[in-house]
């Protein structure tokens, strides 16, 4: 079964730079929406089915939101693939770093903790109340943006 | 008691859902119900603040057990972060009332106003690190879209920028809880307290990460990089809540639960903060200095100020406590004042360039006077509030033997003191230029609430023993059950 | 269990890579997807008990699927606007601010 999920999660990966190398804005909500699908599935194997679930609803929103976007916007990406200098340089430092801080990380983990929890629960309802929360203060923010103006004077 | 826990939450966002329905009302209704909603919260906060101080405790709780329902509680410390956020945002609230007519769409502004209050009240309600975390989610979201309100190209710019790193800083701080949960199988901040947590083999890792997400929503150096942006574009009382309220209700507030549970004064980590610290209450007051945008230069000062109140968190010592949280409160207080009022000079004047400005006591002599009572406070100056908060920190710095960083504390007090003389002379004092010969003081909604800050800045530095015993100590016990 | 840290990992890492070097608006926002689910998949490997996954570890990961979605949402929208004001989605073309 680790199996399974490690490919998944590779694989969700590998579509992930996919949709960040493309150059057609048009196929860029579904593949992403493809790389969430991918994440989903493997949470579900794993028995994260509450993570699956909310992956796979996102996925899908998110899907939408971005069809909605790249339909306001551009049909290609035209920007410019890399510029150098001195920002381009430190970003890829950045990116070198974080993964050999994570690779040795990995290494001196001791894996899943044998830890008890000291939270012997099941899942809630409640708690998508507050994942409701979450959402709702994101679809205000979203409400407040989509207005014409911002300010009198324009 | 224990069902005024949810009242905090529910309120506001009742009150923000009686807005959005009323929004095509007119703004007199939008206003009416804005406020209300944040004076009723104040009223709130003061209610629980009385029987909590004086040393009972309530908590409450929907669904399952912490942390799979909505677990909250409520202690010294959770109560005095909610009169600062309670104050603060009624004094915003206010002022917006004006303020926000040249922006469309009042009613938004307040639904999102709303929902951060209740975001931030549910960080300091939370039992446990996740009801906490989905706080500081509700509260940053509505954020995001609050420092774009004017939805101009430096406000998006600007809010776009904060969304990346602001997302960054979260999910570092959403990894460091889930590993922390993994090693030591709580993240109830009770049962933390309770076991000894800090010995755990391998919290290192899940202890930076937390670390990392916290100071980047609290922008201490080297996160910084998106305050002066978004706050000096953010229309002038979202403004005065990030740097008066946000940054500390979702960026140092975790740090104070956690200290002494995952950082221990004297330890790797908590030598990591002073470091921090030392850095930000340095390099944000120079940085400040060169600023000639009145926003930008406030700005820059919250991460020096910022730096104080961690000082005083990573020396851990009771005195170096009660030095942060009042500096804690006192910055809530006048840098809230400060904004206001740039924001009102920003509107009068049609300008925040220090360079443009000049004379401006003659022709707005409250925002003047108020201003000046602030610049007062912020450095240091009897018998003001900030005066006896700095001094403790600095004290308490010395006392724990760390002299070279109450020379830095020092340090920072005298820029401080340069940069807001270069703020004061350049806006209030000296010549009247030309194109300013009509301005006038801005209304009474603005000036109103600017004064009674002023007020209580004084009231504050004056009152200071009764202050420290009724307000602070017991905060500070709170904080030191883990100790 | 290595491997699945090392591989939920690799999803941030892109996902970083996303947001420090991509230069066009979206793929900076789905950068930061990836993150979000690359956490969320950290989180729920490296909770204790095994199928089904802990129920904290759940709670928190589906924290960070579901807060890194809204937040995204927001970002399309506030790209969208960017794009209206400044007719591209180049991120190096907005420098009006010094930072």
């Amino acid at each position: 079964m680790d199996m399974q999920v490690t490919v998944l999660l590779a694989l969700s990966a590998a579509v992930g730079v996919v949709v960040l190398e493309t150059r057609q804005m048009k196929s860029f909500p579904v593949v992403a929406g493809l790389a969430l699908g991918l994440f989903a599935v493997a949470m579900l194997v794993v028995g994260a089915t509450e993570v699956g679930v909310g992956g796979l609803l996102a996925g899908a929103v998110l899907v939408l939101v971005l069809r909605w976007g790249v339909s306001r916007t551009s049909a290609r990406d035209e920007v410019p693939a890399f510029s150098g200098g001195a920002a381009a340089l430190r970003a890829a430092v950045t990116l070198v770093a974080f993964i050999v801080v994570v690779f040795l990380a990995a290494s001196n983990a001791a894996g899943p903790a044998s830890v008890e929890s000291a939270e012997h629960l099941s899942g809630g309802a409640v708690s998508l109340v507050r994942e409701a929360l979450v959402v709702g203060a994101a679809a205000a923010a979203v409400w407040a943006m989509l207005r014409k103006t911002g300010r009198r004077d324009e | 008691m224990s069902a005024l826990l949810p009242a905090l939450i529910i309120v506001p966002l009742a009150a923000a859902l009686l807005v959005a329905l009323s929004s095509r009302s007119s703004a007199r209704v939008v206003d009416v119900l804005g406020n209300l909603g944040t004076f009723v919260v104040l009223g709130l906060a003061v209610a629980l603040a009385v029987p909590v101080l004086a040393g009972s405790v309530a908590s409450w709780s929907l669904g399952d057990a912490s942390p799979l329902g909505i677990s909250l509680t409520v202690d010294a410390l959770s109560v005095l972060m909610l009169l600062v956020i309670s104050v603060d945002s009624v004094a915003a609230s206010v002022y917006s009332i004006a303020y926000m007519e040249e922006y469309t769409s009042k009613a938004k502004y307040y639904v999102l106003f709303l929902l951060m209050v209740a975001g931030m009240n549910m960080v300091v309600l939370g039992a446990d690190l996740v009801n906490m975390y989905v706080g500081i989610e509700v509260a940053a979201l509505s954020c995001y879209a609050l420092v774009a309100y004017g939805l101009g190209k430096e406000y998006l710019e600007a809010s776009f920028r904060y969304q990346v790193l602001g997302t960054v800083g979260t999910l570092c701080l959403v990894a460091g809880i889930g590993l922390l949960y993994g090693r030591v199988g709580t993240v109830s901040f009770a049962r933390l307290a309770a076991s000894g947590v800090s010995t755990v083999a391998g919290i290192g890792v899940p202890a930076i990460l937390i670390l990392s997400g916290l100071a980047l929503k609290a922008a201490f150096m080297p996160y910084h990089a998106w305050l002066p942006d978004a706050h000096s574009t953010a229309p002038s009382p979202v403004s005065a809540m990030l740097s008066g309220v946000f940054v500390k209700v979702v960026g140092v507030y975790g740090l104070f639960r956690l200290l002494f549970v995952v950082f221990v004064p004297g330890g790797v980590l908590a030598t990591a903060l002073l470091v921090i610290a030392a850095l930000s209450i340095l390099a944000g007051a120079f940085l400040a200095l060169a600023q000639m945008d009145m926003k930008r230069l406030l700005a820059y000062h919250t991460i020096s100020q910022m730096g104080y109140v961690l000082l005083g968190l990573a020396i851990g010592t009771p005195l170096a406590l009660v030095g942060a949280l009042f500096h804690l409160v006192n910055h809530a207080l006048f840098k809230e004042l400060f904004f206001l009022g740039a924001g009102s000079v920003e509107r009068q004047a049609g300008t925040r360039d220090i360079g443009k400005l000049g004379g401006l006591n003659s022709r707005m002599p409250v925002t003047g006077v108020t201003s000046a009572i602030g610049f007062f406070s912020i450095s240091g100056c009897p018998p003001f509030n900030g005066f006896w908060s700095k001094l403790i920190i600095i004290v308490a710095a010395v006392q724990a033997g760390h002299v070279g960083l109450g020379v830095v504390g020092a340090v920072g007090a005298i820029l401080t003191v340069a940069s807001f003389l270069k703020y004061e002379k350049g806006v209030f004092f000296g010549a009247l230029p030309e194109a300013l010969q009509n301005v006038k003081e801005s209304p009474a909604s603005m000036w109103v609430p600017m004064v009674v800050l002023a007020v209580a800045c004084l009231a504050l530095g004056l009152a200071f023993p009764w202050v420290i015993e009724y307000l602070l100590e017991p905060a500070v016990s709170a904080i030191m059950i883990g100790a | 269990m290595n491997a699945l840290y090392l591989v939920s990992a690799l999803l941030i890492a892109v996902g970083l890579y996303g947001v420090l070097i991509k230069r066009n608006l979206f793929k900076v926002l789905f950068g930061i997807v990836l993150m979000a689910i690359g956490v969320a998949a950290v989180v729920v490997v490296s909770g204790p008990g095994g199928s089904p996954a802990d129920a904290v570890s759940q709670a928190i990961g589906l924290i960070a699927v579901v807060g890194g979605g809204s937040v995204a949402s927001l970002m399309v929208v506030t790209a969208v606007r960017l794009h209206e004001k400044y007719g591209t989605l180049d991120i190096r073309e907005m420098r009006r601010l010094k930072g």
